[in-house]
């Protein structure tokens, strides 16, 4: 069994334990090493009970909704922002069965990476938009 | 050293007999490759299960003291935050960390992308990754009406607004998911159930999905 595994891989491959789970052992204790510290230096704040007869003012989702939210802001009709939304969802789901092209390096598919990349873009920029509009 | 040699050799062989525990180790662990071009990027899915694993931890915790009623939750929370021994690191913990796994998720998704390994034999993966994110962000907004503030009241108010505007079942979708017209303690105990077991319980078969296919297939060679 683990000779067969041996012939799939190029020459120099390593041991799964201990060579990679030491690095993945290295990058759990730096994140514990940010994530600790962060829960100290943002302690608890006091927060304001729910009142369901007061809606505030500025009122906004958590960040990673926050591109999601703001299709819908700017969609004029909400049937139509939300089959956006939810056409964009399919389209990630089902992107290797549409992305079908055997080459791997982003330089050598441009056209993907194009989308890609603009598809990130367009993500961070629906984010800061909702956050400072 | 001795000693602890011989018990580690006693516990191998005890083992071994019944298990074959040496060799479940060669296959799995010591004799198990990956290629040698695979460097701190692979790391955002390890670390995303680590993330995951931290919320479960505390999230048990948090709900030892919670109490999901519209009068008590935020008391519950305030009451984590000041008295219960530890309960602010904790409760930062599961709060914080809740934004970390969203972005170590979406961190492994773009190295994913990056290196088209999502491409055949692993379109699987990609589609069970994609799902365990939507799951992360459900856990997220679920989790956040829970401490009962101001802000949880109207976000979840909002968020769940959004599927009202679809064709036909809309109204009958908003009524679903908020259990009431408006978001009341129904709401809340509702959520409260998604959001600490039928969520953690989806993402955990999906997680095994993605893990196996993973150890069948095997991580993506060089571009």
């Amino acid at each position: 069994m683990a000779k067969k595994k041996k012939e799939k891989h190029e020459e120099g491959a390593v041991p799964f334990v201990p060579v990679h789970i030491m690095k993945e052992m290295a990058a759990a204790f730096i994140f514990l090493g940010i994530l600790i510290p962060l829960a100290i230096l943002y302690p608890f704040e006091e927060l304001e009970p729910a009142n369901p007869f007061v809606t505030p003012e500025h009122i906004k989702p958590e960040w990673y909704f926050l591109a999601a939210y703001q299709i819908l802001k700017i969609v004029p009709s909400k049937v139509l922002g939300l089959a956006l939304q939810g056409i964009v969802i399919l389209a990630i789901i089902l992107l290797p069965f549409w992305d079908t092209n055997s080459e791997r390096n982003p330089r050598k598919r441009p056209l993907f990476s194009i989308i890609a990349v603009a598809t990130i873009l367009g993500y961070i920029i629906l984010t800061a938009w909702g956050k400072y509009s | 050293m001795e000693l602890i040699k011989d018990i580690n050799k006693k516990v191998l062989d005890w083992l071994d007999e019944r298990y074959d525990a040496r060799q479940w180790i060669r296959e799995n662990l010591t004799e198990k490759l990956v290629h040698k071009h695979i460097n701190w990027l692979y790391c955002f899915g390890g670390l995303s299960f680590l993330g995951f694993l931290l919320q479960i931890g505390t999230g048990i915790f948090l709900m030892m003291y919670y109490i999901p009623t519209p009068k008590d939750a935020l008391a519950s929370v305030q009451n984590i935050a000041n008295n219960v021994p530890f309960g602010w690191l904790f409760q930062r913990l599961h709060s914080i960390g809740a934004n970390v796994v969203n972005l170590l998720v979406m961190f492994h998704m773009l190295r994913v992308l990056y290196h088209g390994a999502y491409k055949k034999p692993r379109e699987f993966q990609w589609v069970s990754g994609v799902f365990l994110l939507l799951i992360t962000m459900a856990m997220s907004f679920t989790g956040y009406l829970l401490p009962w503030t101001q802000l949880s009241y109207w976000g979840a108010t909002i968020g769940t607004e959004m599927p009202g505007a679809t064709p036909i079942i809309g109204e009958w979708l908003v009524q679903l998911i908020r259990g009431s017209a408006q978001i009341t303690g129904i709401t809340l105990t509702r959520f409260y159930a998604i959001h600490a077991v039928v969520l953690p319980l989806t993402l955990i078969a999906f997680l095994g999905i993605h893990f196996l296919m993973i150890r069948k297939v095997g991580i993506s060679g060089p571009m």
